[in-house]
């Protein structure tokens, strides 16, 4: 077992501080905000563990996908899920968001856009790397940077081609090891830059 | 057993699903919600409407969202026609406040959540405020279309025609858009959406507003938002532009232009207008003794 | 300031309460018991618990003394303790065969399989309003029992099969056969049953959790009748008879039980289900002539009712809106009417709502109407010819201007 325990359920309070930095997040995409993160803790393990419960669907990939599924299951109720399959997907790895991967996920109709999934992806670094993205959309102020290192262009590419048939489409928070959080949401346009 | 004493016994019993008159796992399906809401501006998600000790159509669905998103640090705002002394008003803030830990205030600029009820303030608000409205009738199109699965389908297919045929008709017919409050407006060039009824004069105010704003209809079951920074564009023709209501007067006790600063409200038969923003009347009174003094 | 209607602040709404709960304790009468209102106003009772969607005849019993006798207001006192109440378990499903009857009838057959019971009704009495004083409820104990009341309600011949004393409680727990079976085996209703083998049987769908509407599985639709307020369902189901909707022919009845009903919980450690309680509860089945296009005239199609409590009328109702919610097949807007308008908190609130003040729309509509005018006279002044201005009202762009 690894030392993260079941003891990892959140109280309310912090649950709902975790919720409320993933909701600024989303509502102002590429903006950089701080969490609160446990030690020895998937950042980005935090999405389902805050918005979970046991009427969602959760998908986790990368290492240490295996033994984090059990006590996501324990503290939250969720049903774990092939990752096309989740309501909320779980990338710990930044090299494990291929293409394929985001493709793959689900993105609601036009009758019902809210059964797209929601994305949580680990990035190595926020606000630093050698990847650039320009966004623009609801929720930014003409227009922003966001540089962050970790997954490929080739992801985020993937993350455009999947949210071009507006309002279909996969909501992503990235989540660095330190803490930083910033999102991208279905409706925000991408530019990648790899410098 | 009266109502503060029932909100003491509850909120004091720690069992595991939090505090208060919402239980965690409510809040959570609210803020899943809230999330996808934010996700596809101006899109109406549905979501699991729980009963609150308010009735449906007072408010219950704006408090459904607040307390899914208030906290400990959060300084709570509510105001109902702009008067925070309303007693839907009242009423509301003390079951949030005394269900919670949040701080509550009438200064606009001092609130992080501001709960409201036809009304936007007149102050700006900052990108670090979240306004929650409260929304009677969610579906901007029900006046061309009753039946919810063609609503549906006119929403999903961006097939807003016979909403632009009947301000059309409307137009020819009366000479001017004679839609009041809520006007339907189109939100990220892309979903229609109505505005709560706030009136007219405060749909510019969500236009690339710095603030998030999230509408909640309890009885309909439904919840929608408008991120900071986001087109939000009346409904209306290219030479017909939108109007907003303008009053012939200025507030009596402040001084406000009812032309160009403030929603004013008329006091019958007496050609006196009065702000219905009253905590934006009060400061503007304060400020005037100040350069006075 | 004297213009600003219904204000008042925290001050004005406490007086008001407290003006409530006096009036509501004082009085010359003695208050009244929770056991009291169990007893002697049961139908109110069952009724608070239907429409609030909660067996809590003590808590209902609470609610309808707060609410000084208003049923809509107790089942909104009741929702909203219920809603944040924490689910320890579900019930397994129960097969509404299992129900014990206290009373039933079928009206379908002189002699259907198993008793006509009649049981506790007043339906076959006369409407006499009672001034004889009453009996102390000591004589009406012995009167009970030498004569045995209850037991003696079965009728028709069959009514030997009755077995033991349904009215005495545990005694009685004898089960019986539905119409609904009896039709099955004399293949004369469409047989809609789910292939259960197949997995084709799925998860009751939970209103409470769930938004509802238009395409919801059928049963969403029964949950939401199930609690729907009685005179709403009464009045939708007449309207379909008498009013110009007409989704519905002559219905006969099959079954109106009322009785109790076991909730088997799975037992967290042994596994096995464990009874762990009984709620009564009252069902009707509506047995439908499939007149439609393309149905099968040589069989009838089946509706279903049931509620918490003793309320036959809107179980009634329920089993018949059910069945023509299933017959009009989206064609009309029945289904959307049965989701979406009979719920009481629903309606009741919205209505309410229209008290609480509206001056900021009213002041932006009295703007409307003056820009109207002024356009008009603009017109007018523009026009020498002006025709005179289509006035009237325009329905399509009235709106709600809640």
């Amino acid at each position: 077992m690894s030392t993260i325990k079941i003891s990892t359920r959140l109280g309310p309070s912090a649950t709902h501080s975790i919720f409320r930095t993933i909701l600024k997040a989303l509502a102002n995409p590429g903006r950089v905000l701080e969490l609160d993160t446990p030690p020895e803790f998937p950042p980005a393990a935090l999405l389902p563990l805050v918005l979970s419960d046991f009427t969602c669907t959760v998908a986790l990939v990368g290492e240490g996908a295996a033994e984090a599924e059990v006590w996501l299951a324990a503290a939250t109720g969720a049903i774990m899920a092939p990752p096309a399959m989740a309501d909320q997907v779980v990338v710990l790895d930044p090299t494990a968001a291929s293409p394929l991967l985001i493709e793959d996920l689900r993105r609601g109709t036009s009758l019902a856009p809210e059964e797209g999934a929601r994305l949580a992806l680990a990035v190595s670094e926020l606000e630093s790397g050698p990847l650039r993205l320009r966004l623009s959309g609801p929720g930014v102020r003409n227009h922003m940077d966001l540089a962050l290192a970790g997954p490929s262009a080739a992801a985020f590419s993937a993350l455009r081609r999947v949210n071009a048939a507006f309002p279909m489409g996969i909501d992503t928070w990235l989540f660095a090891p330190d803490g930083r959080i910033a999102a991208l949401s279905r409706s925000t346009q991408i530019i990648v830059e790899d410098i | 057993m009266s109502l503060n004493a029932l909100l003491e016994d509850t909120g004091s019993a720690d069992n595991g699903y939090g505090s208060g008159i919402m239980d965690e796992h409510t809040k959570r399906d609210i803020r899943r919600a809230l999330l996808s809401a934010v996700a596809v501006p101006g899109y109406q998600v549905p979501f699991g409407s729980r009963e609150m000790p308010v009735a449906r159509g007072w408010g219950s669905g704006g408090l459904q969202i607040t307390l899914a998103i208030v906290g400990d640090a959060d300084v709570v705002k509510v105001i109902d026609q702009g008067d925070d002394a309303g007693v839907n008003a009242t009423n509301l803030r003390r079951l949030i406040v005394g269900s919670t830990g949040a701080a509550e205030t009438t200064v606009t600029a001092e609130a992080s959540i501001i709960q409201t009820r036809h009304r936007i303030p007149e102050e700006p608000l900052k990108s670090d405020q979240i306004l929650v409205l409260q929304v009677p009738v969610p579906e901007p199109l029900r006046g061309v279309e009753r039946d919810m699965r063609e609503l549906r389908r006119m929403h999903a297919e961006d097939d807003y025609a016979r909403l632009w045929v009947s301000l059309y008709e409307d137009k020819v017919r009366n000479g001017v858009i004679t839609r009041t409050t809520g006007y339907p407006c189109m939100i990220g060039g892309r979903y229609v959406m109505a505005t709560t009824p706030i009136p007219r004069w405060d749909c510019p105010k969500l236009h690339q507003a710095h603030h998030l704003s999230l509408f909640g209809a309890g009885r309909e079951k439904r919840i929608y938002a408008v991120p900071p920074y986001t087109d939000v564009e009346p409904v209306t023709f290219d030479d017909v532009p939108f109007e907003v209501e303008r009053s012939p007067g200025r507030c009596d006790r402040c001084g406000a232009v009812g032309w160009t600063e403030s929603f004013l409200i008329e006091v019958p038969n007496s050609r006196t207008w009065v702000c219905s923003d009253t905590d934006y009347c009060a400061r503007r009174r304060l400020k005037d003794r100040r350069v006075k003094a | 300031m004297g213009y600003v209607a219904a204000k008042g602040g925290l001050e004005a709404i406490l007086a008001a309460e407290d003006l409530v709960r006096r009036s509501r304790l004082s009085g010359s009468s003695p208050l009244l018991g929770i056991d009291q209102l169990q007893e002697r106003a049961r139908l109110a009772v069952d009724r608070v618990m239907g429409e609030a969607g909660l067996w809590a005849p003590e808590l209902a019993a609470r609610a309808f003394r707060q609410a000084e006798g208003d049923v809509v207001e107790a089942a909104h006192l009741l929702r909203a303790f219920r809603t944040n109440l924490p689910r320890f378990a579900m019930t397994s499903v129960v097969a509404a065969d299992e129900m014990v009857p206290l009373r039933r009838i079928v009206p379908a057959y002189r002699t259907p399989p198993g008793p006509q019971l009649l049981g506790r009704t007043s339906d076959y009495t006369g409407r006499l309003l009672d001034l004889s004083p009453e009996a102390p409820s000591s004589e009406l104990e012995d009167e009970g029992r030498s004569s045995n009341a209850t037991g003696a309600a079965a009728t028709n011949g069959t009514g030997s099969t009755a077995s033991g004393n349904p009215g005495g409680g545990e005694g009685g727990l004898t089960t019986h056969r539905r119409l609904y079976e009896l039709l099955r085996d004399l293949d004369l209703v469409v047989d809609r049953r789910r292939d259960i083998a197949a997995g084709d049987d799925p998860e009751p769908y939970d209103i409470t959790r769930l938004p509802v509407r238009p395409g919801v599985p059928r049963s969403a639709r029964l949950a939401v009748m199930a609690r729907a307020e009685t005179g709403a369902l009464v009045n939708l189901w007449y309207r379909n008879i008498l009013g110009t909707d007409m989704h519905l022919h002559e219905v006969t009845l099959g079954e109106v039980r009322h009785g109790l009903l076991p909730l088997p919980v799975i037992h967290p450690h042994t596994g096995r289900p464990v009874v762990v309680g009984r709620i009564r509860a009252t069902e009707a089945e509506a047995i439908e002539d499939l007149s439609g296009e393309g149905r099968d005239r040589s069989r009838f199609d089946v509706g279903y009712g049931v509620c918490v409590g003793h309320n036959e009328r809107k179980a009634i109702a329920m089993a018949n809106l059910d069945i023509a919610v299933e017959l009009d097949a989206g064609k009309g807007s029945l289904e959307q009417t049965v989701l979406m308008t009979t719920d009481a908190l629903d309606s009741s609130g919205f209505l309410e709502h229209l008290k609480l003040p509206h001056y900021v729309t009213f002041r932006s509509m009295v703007e409307r109407k003056l820009a109207v005018r002024e356009a008009a006279a603009q017109k007018v002044g523009d026009d020498h010819e002006a025709a005179p201005m289509d006035r009237a009202p325009d329905a399509v762009l009235a709106g709600e201007p809640a």
